[in-house]
């Protein structure tokens, strides 16, 4: 994708977007919400029209009415996108049939796919019978029947237990053993650098880095994260700490801080001294950055607006 | 063939399209064109129309439920153009509203007595009605995205066609501009086609000029729905 311009009214979703895939790598597209992911992929798979740039799929490029390329691309959507009134078997025969499979050869598929996803036993069933990690199951079930040679995942583990997210995990790693090529969406961290070889970031509809995990944490390996819980959270504090010099960023939630600051600058104690002053520290760690500090150095923001799964109360 | 198909098999599983496409067209042909009726024994085959033209309108409801279940986007993404869509959903309508009409018009011949001209002209009338239904159950399921607001403004624009179209109630009986108004609803031109098929006997240049009416809705229609964004 190059120079990818999509607007919706006036609000651009996509920014003069870059970004590039090579064939038989597991690609991670790492952004926080609204960042344009999944906008991305609509265009990519020739879903939605572009209002400017340049798309091109195996050497060809892509428009909503290049059925070929469509033919070899998969998507598994953000929502589960199943037909309610099929079964999960009828679901992937459907789908098997849309991509032009017929005969013993959608048989066959439909019965591989059903295995992959471990659904063999409930084929028969509904998806509105099925658990939240089933149904997800299900959705990316409906994406493999063809055998894409690209296949799209937006957010696939959103809202699922971790076991559930584990099996889609390994079976992510499988298919790209298999010789696809896997675009993978998500906030998760840990699932990017659990699976992908190379991670792009996308904020406010661009690519704002990208490269393999190590190459994203040596950018800012020179730096330190502090993170600290304040007894009295104040803007006052933030302020403060955010007016140290060598301090690159500072981000405030719920009396948790998390600054990152140049290495070795002595920094530490300082913020340690502004945060006494504001009425004492119960808890301060500082460590070497990991990807979603790099997040953070780069976007001033946090991947996910909130500590989802944390035991806050 | 795949969209077809399933859009085929949706539709007739629908118990309301049972009900407004079986049931009652058979019985509005043995019950409404007796001479006890009320309105006068012609009105049934306005009522006819009606049951048509809703039968049609709910046959055609696969894309909003392809929209409610979100498969839209993952058709769409795949090997299928828009327009290939719509025109399979189109047919996937069409073909069994022809099959419907056919019976419905040649029960009513039987039973009724209408000659082979007028049952056939009759007949086409029919299906240009439910053609606009199709078009304009893909127009509407681009216009309202969820399934209440859709439904609510269905039901007063429902109304609004029985009562102004000149289906249920004869046009001559609506007061002031409405009959001029009502030119705007397909419901209308159905109405005017029964009208002087009724008093000539055959295809006249009214007749004509109300299918060329329907027609043009459904093109607008099918337009309109194939032009909008659906994902
Ligand atoms: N159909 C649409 N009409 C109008 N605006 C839209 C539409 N789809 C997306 N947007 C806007 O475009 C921007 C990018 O949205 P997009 O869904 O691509 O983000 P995302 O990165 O996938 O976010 P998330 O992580 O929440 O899924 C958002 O501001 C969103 O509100
Ligand atoms: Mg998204």
């Amino acid at each position: 994708m190059k120079n990818v311009v999509k607007r919706y009214g006036d609000l651009t979703a996509l920014d003069h977007l870059d970004l590039e895939i090579n064939e038989g790598e597991i690609l991670g597209l790492l952004g926080p919400n609204g960042a344009g992911k999944t906008t991305a992929i609509r265009s990519l798979i020739g879903l939605i029209e572009i209002d400017s740039g340049e798309i091109s799929v195996f050497g060809e490029k892509q428009g909503v009415n290049n059925v070929k390329i469509k033919k070899e691309m998969g998507i598994v959507t953000q929502e589960i996108t199943v037909f309610t009134e099929l079964s999960a078997g009828e679901n992937l025969r459907y789908f098997g049939a849309l991509y032009g499979l017929r005969g013993k050869e959608l048989d066959d598929n439909v019965k591989r796919v059903l295995e992959f996803i471990g659904l063999t036993e409930h084929a028969k069933k509904r998806p509105k019978k099925f658990s939240g990690g089933m149904q997800r199951r299900l959705n990316i079930g409906c994406a493999l029947v063809h055998r894409p040679r690209l296949l799209i995942m937006d957010e696939p583990t959103v809202g699922i237990d971790p076991q559930s997210r584990n099996h889609i995990l390994e079976s992510v790693k499988k298919i790209a053993q298999g010789g696809t090529t896997v675009i993978y969406t998500t906030h998760y961290m840990e699932e990017v650098q659990a699976i992908c070889g190379r991670i792009s970031i996308m904020d406010a509809g661009r690519v704002i880095a990208d490269g393999t995990l190590d190459e994203l944490v040596g950018k800012i390996a020179h730096e330190d994260t502090v993170r600290l819980t304040a007894a009295a959270p104040s803007d006052a504090l933030t302020e403060e700490i955010r007016a140290i010099s060598g301090v690159k960023s500072v981000v405030a939630n719920a009396g948790e801080y998390v600054i990152i600051s140049g290495a070795d600058s002595g920094n530490l104690n300082r913020i340690m001294e502004i945060a006494m002053r504001h009425g004492g520290v119960s808890n301060i760690t500082s460590d070497k950055p990991n990807l979603e500090d790099v997040f953070l150095t780069l976007t001033g923001k946090k991947l996910r607006d909130t500590n989802e799964g944390g035991g806050e109360s | 063939m795949t969209i077809f198909n399933y859009a085929l098999r949706r539709g007739l599983k629908n118990p309301v399209v049972i009900v407004v496409n079986f049931i009652l067209p058979a019985a509005i042909i043995l019950v409404s064109f007796s001479d006890e009726n009320p309105m006068g024994a012609e009105r049934g085959y306005y009522l006819l129309a009606m049951a048509i033209m809703f039968g049609a309108y709910f046959m055609a409801r696969s894309i909003q439920q392809d929209k409610l279940d979100g498969t839209v986007i993952r058709i769409l993404a795949g090997p299928v153009t828009m327009r290939g869509y719509l025109v399979q959903n189109f047919f996937s309508t069409m073909i069994p509203m022809a099959a419907i009409i056919a019976a419905a018009v040649a029960v009513g011949a039987a039973v009724h007595g209408w000659g082979l001209e007028f049952s056939a002209l009759l007949a086409v009338c029919y299906l240009f009605l439910a053609a606009t239904s199709v078009g304009l159950a893909f127009a509407w399921s681009c216009i309202f995205k969820d399934k209440e607001t859709s439904f609510a403004v269905f039901s007063v624009f429902l109304t609004t066609v029985v009562s102004l179209g000149g289906l249920l109630l004869p046009l001559d009986l609506l007061p002031g501009p409405l009959p001029y108004i009502s030119a705007l609803l397909p419901a209308h031109w159905a109405a005017r086609a029964i009208e002087t098929l009724l008093q000539d006997n055959g295809a006249n240049g009214m007749y004509l000029l109300s299918l060329f009416a329907m027609t043009l809705f459904a093109v607008a229609f099918l337009l309109y729905g194939s032009k909008r964004r659906i994902v």
